[in-house]
Formats: C-alpha cells, structure tokens, sequence
C-alpha cells in the first residue's frame, strides 16, 4: 500500500514539478508571479476537451493545437500585459496577473458550467501493474513525459546558447543585455515555454482521477505555490525538489487520512499549505534560493 | 553667504584626558568582517562635539561600513563605540535614532510617493507621541503636537529653501532639492549627531559649494555634531576640523586636516607605489 | 444651462480648495444623499446598498494595509472570514442544527459583535511578526495558503463553524432596538463607514500614517528616522484587522447566515478590484472602488438585458454570461487597465476629471459667447 502511494506521489510529484518551474522560470525573467497559470491548465484541459471530443479532431490533434493556443495566450499576455510594465513592482505584476486569472477562469468556468467535458484520451481508466504497485497509465504518461521535460529543459539551459542567454538575463539582466542578449525575446521565450508546460499538464491533470476538463485545477497551480517557495522562486531546482515533495506528501497524506478524520475530510488538499508555512517558517527565502543581500 | 567656520584650533585633539565633550563619540577597537573580509579592523577614534569630523579613505577603506555600524545597519564582530557614555553598536537602527544620530544615504534617502511635506514632518516621529488611539480619533493632544510640528516643519522648509515645493510628491523634485529635504528632516530629529554619507555625490561644482556652505553651518547653527564620509578632498579640506583615514579597514592618519594632508602615509594609500592616484583624487 | 453648470462647478472647487476641508465637504454631501436613499429606493436596491456600505468598510481596512503600509496582502477575505465566524459563535446559544451539535456562547448580540471584531483584531496582531519575517513574494503565496487552509477549517471544524452549510446569523439587538430590516442596516453601515473612513484619513494625515508610508516607501530610511517597523507593522495589522471585523460582522448581519464557501479566493479579488480601481492609499478612494465593485453586477443583472451576450433570466445552461461573469471579467479588465494607465486609481484622477468636465462645459458654453467674428 505504501509502495502504491510512493509511486502515485511521484508521478503526482512530477506534475507538480513541472508546474512549480513553469512558475520559476516566468519569475526568473521577468520578476512576475504569474497568478493565470492556474487559469491556463484549465485552459488546457478545456480547448483539448472540447476540440477532441465535440469537434470530432480527435485526441492528439486537439492536444496539439490546445498547447498552441495556451502558449500563444502567454505569449500574448507577455507581450502586451508584461513587457510594458518591466520595472514595476512585484506587487503590481502580480496583481495584473491576477486580473487576467480573474478574465480566463471565468470564461472557462462559464464553458464548463456544470457539464462533463471528457478528453477522449488514449489512457482512459487503464491502470498498469508492476509487482505489488498499480499505476493509472495517465499518470505514468505524465512520469515519462514530465521527465523527459525536465530532462530536456536541463541540457537546454546548460548547452544552448539560449539557455546560456536565459540563465545569463536571469541573474544579472543589466550585464546580460550589454552582452547582447535581447531581453524581449528572453521573457517571450520563458514565457512560452511557461505555457505550454501549462497546456501539457492541465491535460494530464484533467485525465485522472477526474473525468474531464476540471476548473479545480486552478487550486491545484496555488499548491504549488509551496513547491516554488521551496526555492524562493527563483531556483528550479528548488522547484522540481518541491513539486516532488509536494507530491509525495499529498499522496500519503491522502491514503491515510482516512484514519485522521479528527483533522477534517480531505486533509490532503491543504498539506501543501502547511509545508509552505513550515518553509517559509524555516528560512523566509526559501531553502533553495539566492540570498538578497540589500546595500545601505 | 559664508557662515563661520568653527575655529579649528579651538576643537584641540581628543587627548587621553576623557572630556565627554572632546571625546564625544568614542569608537573602540571596532572590527567588522563580512565572511572572509575584514571592514574595519580595530578601528579606534574620538570625535569631538561640535566638530565636522570627516572620514575619508581609498574605494573598499570600509567607510560605509563605519557608517552603517554606527546608525545600527551592521554589527559589529567587536569594539564598542559609546555616544556621550551611552552604548550605541549591537542596537537596532531605529534604537540608534532615538538615541540621537542621524544619518544620510547615499541615494537621497526621501519618501518618493509622500509629498515634502509629509517627508519633513516625518523628522518629527522619535519627538512626536501619538499612536492609533490619539491619532485616529484626533484627540486634542495630538492635534496640538500635529500643529506645533507643522509649524517647526515650516521653519526648516523656508531654512534649506523647498517651501516652495511642500506639496510636491518627493519623487519629482530634483536632486539637490531632495537631498535638502533629507537633511532637513535629518535635522528635524533634532539630533546630537548626523551621520553624512558622501552627501555631495553626483553634484556639480556649484552644487558641491552650496551643500558645502551648508554642511559648515551646521555645528553653530543647530547645535549638532557631523560626521562626513566623503570622496570629495577639496570639501574635506575646506570644512572639516578634524580628519581619520581609513584604509583597508585600518585606521592610518587621524588628525587636524593640514596634518593629514601632508601625512606620507596616506600619501601612499591614495597614490600607490606607481606615484599615480588611484582613484583620481588631486592631491 | 452649460456656462450656468461650469461656473458653479468652478466657484464651488475655488470655495472648496483642496485637501482637508474639500474632502470634508464632498463627504458631506455625500451623506446627505446617502441618508436620505433608503427611503427612496426598492428594497433590492437598499439591500444592493448595504452590501456596498459594508464593503467598502472593508476596503478601507485592506487598503491601509496593501496601499499606505504597502503589504502584498491578497486575502482580506481570511479577516473578514473570522469577524463573521466570531460573532455568529458568540451571539448564538448551542443548538442543534442538521442533525448536528453546533457550539455557541449565547452571548448578548451587541457584545457579541464588539468581541467578533476584537477577536479579528487579535489574529491581525498574531499574523504581524509571521508577515513581518516574510518578503513581499513570500507574504502574497502564504496570504493564499491561509485563504484555503481558512476554507477548511471552515468546512471541517463543523462543530464551530456548522460546517459547508455554516450558520444562522441573529440580528443585532442593541439597547432594545433590533436591526432587522434592510433600511435599519443600512443607517448602521452607514455610521460605521463613516466612522471608519474619518478614522482612517487621521491615521494617514499624522504621525501613525506618516510611519506607514515611509516604511513602504523606503524601509532603511524609515528606521533612520527612528521608526521601529515590525512594531509598526504590528500595529496596522492590528488596525486593520479590527476595520476588517467591523466589516465581517457587518458582512454576516447582512447576510443573515455565513458560509464558508462566501469566504473565497475570489472574494479576495474583488477587494484587490477595489483597492485598485479606487487607489492605493486612499480610504476616499477605497470608499469610491467598493461602490463600483459592489454596483456594477447588481446594475447589470437588472438593466444588462439589452446586451446580447448577456443572460438576466437567471436560468442554468442558456449561453448568455450571468451578471455576475460578466462583472469579473469587467473588472479583470479594469484591474489591468488601470494597474497599466491609472496607477494611482480614481483618487488620483478625481481632480483631473473635475478639471475635464468643468473644462468640457465650459467650452460647450463658449459657442452661446462667441460672436459671428470671432477668429479662432
């Protein structure tokens, strides 16, 4: 029982992972929180449900042109909602994020409504086995692709010149841009990559365990609030690190907590909440992140 | 208009001899380190009440450092330093206020978003009492002390000339405007003692004269004691009485500004063995 | 009639002046018009009217916090939560509700409601060194995290709080008289608005708001000129913390019941619409944000109608966007555009916008002025 748990947390874990670094890398390139990710996985899920399903495209054309349409929308977003506000606070970034969170979910909550928008996936309710372990075939998906993501991102940011140039904007953009890196294309590029990590998890995300497009999931990208904390927002590291963790944590806590009752029903959903506090408790920079050292 | 500079033969050398006025800021054996490097190594000196004390020294001497020790930014590792007998290191900054140092920033340290008003009467907050409850429900002591402020807040904005941008936000003021706006309330705190941080930096020539005429007056007409840390030689030889270099965390001269001037050591540590100086000061 | 208008509005601002005695008057004015509307309008509209009263009672409370204090606070909602919660547990006696035990203190309403609002204040006094410790980022995430550990408790301590059918909410009773009625609520939301909003403009025009603005303003300065901040910061969450109180018990007599699905991430939102569209730092301006925030669904699910993408008749499944959906989208809008263009909010451009109108009039009355050989 507690293997199954371990292995759910981690492909759980995973997803997470993936949405705390799309969190970190939007952060790293342009000091914005961006509060509309939540938004964008039900985004993803949505558009795939419904071009899959009702337009007859079938399942992985309609995968294909949702991950476009969300990373356009961020790139969009980026463009023209971002860009022209570089140098504002964290506060105000924030803060216009949360207005476009506040426009997308509602459209999307209006389209779901009450109905059942189910994603004509190839995995279904299939469930593989390994030994003693059984895993929902979505959710081991998601493993490999989550994986070959973080895989990919990873050689990415060490050995291309863009990621070079990425990691270089992120640390010091002042010098980065007398270097000659264009400072534009770096956060358009953060921020679509940001987005079609989006698209791709909020598809997985709506395959299981619910039965379709899901605008929950925006609760979901606020739990993985804690992930990124873990590494202060800016270390990616810290994120994959927490989102695993995250995952894990919510996991068992969801297989036992029915002998918990006397915490309340569903404490799973908030135990991301409480390890954030503990974090933030711990070392109120994260435990991963750079140190803001402030010169008098 | 050039007010009077304090007679520097009467502000003799900080002997052994503890007069509380000679030695008003006492600074003992002050070391500073920051992971591997030394800021202040043992750094001892008095200054005496009255005087415009400056300390100057090569780029990295550990000035800023002396600084944000003394207004309560930085611990000190060990040392003490005692203002009048009272300890002043290993306390908070706003502790350090309110025992009566003030200090400058190098960015003129303003409230960009309150008006100059509002930026001014804030000098007023260490004298001031009311909180939430007198306050907010406007009780009689404190609408005196509002008024009583508003009206010594006047007298120093027509003093250092921004009476007539009082109701401007501070952002949008200019420069120099904004650094007499921080003195001003600096001095509003009615301290003992201002700590300035090369208060002339980015400033023209003229510019430079004017603070320079301001910073002179200072101890005759408010009564306070003035630590300059400054690049500027020209501004240090003209108004300072007395002079302490640092370098590299040490102190290496310490003394009336002419002594200092022709001091080989310090000769050496702005100009370096190559005879050039290293950081363009004219010597 | 224009050049009558434009001299008038001209006369009246010159005889105004700014700043003090001008906000004064413009409240005044005010609350003349608004005593005098409960007995005018239908009782949706008063009871439409309530619920902007009270907001913006809650709108002063976040705005002291987000925008004098400067604090990336996003869950006003957790505050107001706790009022709520407080007073319906005080000022109801146990019972058994649902097939449950609920627990209750039966307290006198009137009591009930002062403590329901000190007991907002105290968890504003506990949560000041927490927010102290954290940085603006760390501070906004772990506002969320309290929004939905709030929810859960709410929902799960069902003994206390009655769980996700939450509680019935008594009328005020104070000295006799009960405040039933819409009309009647409206007169004590009125009262405590206003008591609110003078509070507040003296906090920010003397020393405790000069504190809070320099610390947001710039921090190392601040503690130069001796402001001690965490102690500051304590003592306008506590500030805030009781305004948000008045407003939650004021939010539950309202309501008539609380629930813990009302206390959401979205009803965080719109008091960050408020603060924004009304300017940060401005209780005027908070006072102006709620109006609008609390109206505009209520104005546009009674005569939105016209609108073709708009659906008023309240039924499931029709495609039309509720009145509801098409205010946040409205205000989603509104938060960008104005975070963009507006920075400062309305208070910012009110006199601006007098100045356009009085201008606007003006040159419409010139034409009566001009003769035929005026050269322009």
């Amino acid at each position: 029982m507690l293997a199954e748990l371990i292995a759910e947390g981690v492909t759980l874990g995973s997803l997470y992972a993936l949405i705390a670094f799309a969190f970190v890398i939007t952060f790293r390139a342009t000091e914005t929180l961006n509060f509309a990710l939540g938004s964008f996985l039900v985004m993803g899920g949505l558009v795939t449900a419904e071009l899959s399903v009702n337009a007859h495209l079938g399942f992985w054309p309609a995968f294909a042109i949702s991950c476009a349409l969300v990373t356009a929308t961020s790139m969009l977003i980026e463009r023209f909602l971002v860009r022209p506000m570089i140098g504002r606070t964290l506060f105000v970034l924030g803060v216009l994020t949360i207005g476009v969170d506040l426009i997308i979910s509602t459209l999307t909550q209006h389209v779901i409504g009450d109905k059942v928008f189910p994603l004509g996936d190839p995995w279904g309710s299939k469930v593989l086995s390994f030994a003693t372990v059984s895993l929902p075939a979505s959710r081991l998906s998601a493993l490999i692709v989550a994986l070959a993501i973080g895989v990919g991102f990873a050689l990415w940011f060490r050995y291309t010149t863009w990621g070079i140039a990425m990691r270089a904007a992120a640390e010091d953009s002042a010098t980065a841009a007398l270097m000659g890196v264009r400072l534009g294309r770096v956060s358009m590029v953060a921020w679509a990559i940001s987005g079609l990590i989006a698209g791709i998890a909020g598809m997985f995300l709506s395959t299981f365990p619910t039965l379709g497009a899901d605008p929950t999931l925006r609760d979901v990208a606020f739990s993985t609030f804690p992930a990124a904390a873990l590494g202060g927002f800016d270390s990616t590291t810290g994120a994959v690190v927490g989102g695993m963790l995250i995952g894990l944590v919510t996991a068992i806590t969801q297989g036992y907590e029915s002998h918990l009752t006397f915490l309340g029903a569903s404490l799973h959903t908030i135990v991301p909440y409480v390890a954030l506090v503990v974090i933030l408790l711990i070392n109120p920079n994260g435990l991963f992140g750079t140190r803001e050292v402030s010169r008098v | 208009m050039m007010a009077s500079i304090p007679d520097k033969q009467t502000l003799a050398a900080p002997g052994n001899a503890s007069d509380p006025d000679r030695e008003f800021l006492r600074v003992e054996n002050l070391t500073v380190c920051f992971g591997g490097l030394t800021a202040l190594d043992a750094v001892s000196f008095s200054v005496a009440r009255g005087s415009i004390h400056a300390v100057i020294g090569p780029n990295g001497a550990g000035k800023s450092t002396l600084l944000n020790v003394l207004s309560g930014f930085c611990r000190a590792n060990s040392g003490k330093a005692t203002l009048g007998g009272v300890d002043l290191i290993q306390r908070k900054p706003h502790e350090v206020a309110r025992l009566g140092v003030g200090r400058t920033f190098q960015q003129p340290g303003v409230f960009k978003q309150m008006t100059v008003a509002e930026n001014l009467l804030l000098g007023r907050h260490t004298l001031l009492q009311s909180g939430y409850v007198a306050a907010g429900l406007r009780l009689p002591s404190s609408r005196l002390e509002e008024r009583a402020a508003r009206e010594r807040m006047l007298e120093f904005a027509e003093l250092f000339q921004v009476r007539h941008v009082l109701d401007r936000r501070a952002g949008q003021i200019s420069y120099g405007e904004q650094k007499r706006v921080e003195i001003a309330r600096t001095l509003l705190m009615e301290p003992s003692i201002v700590l300035f941080d090369e208060p002339v930096a980015g400033m023209n020539a003229y510019e430079t004269t004017e603070m320079s005429k301001l910073l002179a007056r200072l101890p005759s007409d408010f009564g306070v004691t003035v630590i300059l840390v400054e690049h500027d030689i020209h501004l240090v030889m003209a108004i300072a009485t007395w002079v302490t270099v640092l370098d590299f965390g040490h102190k290496i001269a310490n003394g009336p500004p002419a002594d200092v001037q022709a001091d080989p050591v310090v000769r050496q540590a702005y100009l370096g063995t190559s005879g050039r100086t290293k950081d363009h000061t004219v010597w | 009639m224009c050049d009558g208008v434009a001299s008038a509005l001209a006369r009246g601002r010159q005889a105004l002046g700014s700043g003090q005695a001008r906000d004064a008057a413009l409240l005044a004015a005010a609350v003349v018009v608004v005593l005098v509307l409960p007995l005018l309008l239908s009782p949706f509209w008063v009871q439409t009217g309530v619920f902007a009263l009270v907001a913006a009672i809650g709108a002063i409370g976040l705005n002291l916090l987000m925008g004098s204090a400067g604090v990336f606070w996003v869950a006003p909602s957790f505050f107001f939560a706790v009022g709520s919660y407080s007073y319906a547990v005080l000022a109801v006696p146990p019972a058994h509700l649902l097939g449950q035990d609920v627990a209750g203190v039966g307290l006198p309403t009137g009591v009930a409601a002062l403590l329901g609002v000190l007991a907002t204040g105290i968890v504003g006094l506990l949560l000041a060194p927490l927010a102290s410790r954290l940085r603006t980022l760390g501070l906004a995430v772990a506002s969320i995290g309290m929004i939905y550990v709030g929810q859960y408790v709410l929902d799960n301590a069902t003994h206390l709080t009655g769980g996700t059918n939450g509680r019935t909410i008594p009328a005020l009773n104070v000295l006799g008289y009960t405040f039933a009625s819409s009309q009647s609520l409206w007169y004590l939301a009125l009262t405590c608005l206003i008591a609110t909003w003078l509070y507040a403009q003296n906090l920010l025009r003397s020393r405790p708001g000069r504190a809070l603005q320099a610390l947001r303003d710039n921090p190392l300065a601040a503690q130069a000129m001796g402001v001690n901040i965490p102690l500051e910061k304590a003592k306008v969450y506590i500030a805030s913390g009781v305004i948000s109180g008045v407003c939650g018990v004021m939010l539950a007599l309202a309501f008539q019941t609380v629930q813990p699905a009302y206390f959401d991430f979205n009803l965080s939102v719109q008091y960050l619409a408020m603060t924004i569209l009304g300017g940060l730092g401005s209780p005027t301006g908070a006072v102006a944000g709620a109006m609008i925030v609390t109206l505009v669904p209520s104005l546009v699910a009674q005569y939105g109608g016209f609108l073709p993408f708009v659906n008023t008749s309240g039924s499931l499944g029709s495609s039309g966007l509720t009145a509801q959906e098409v205010s946040q989208i409205v205000f989603g809008i509104a938060i960008i555009a104005f975070l963009r263009f507006i920075p400062g909010g309305l208070a910012s451009i009110g006199p601006l916008l007098a100045d356009r109108v009085q201008g606007l009039l003006e040159r419409r009355a010139r034409p009566s002025a001009r003769g035929p050989a005026q050269a322009d």
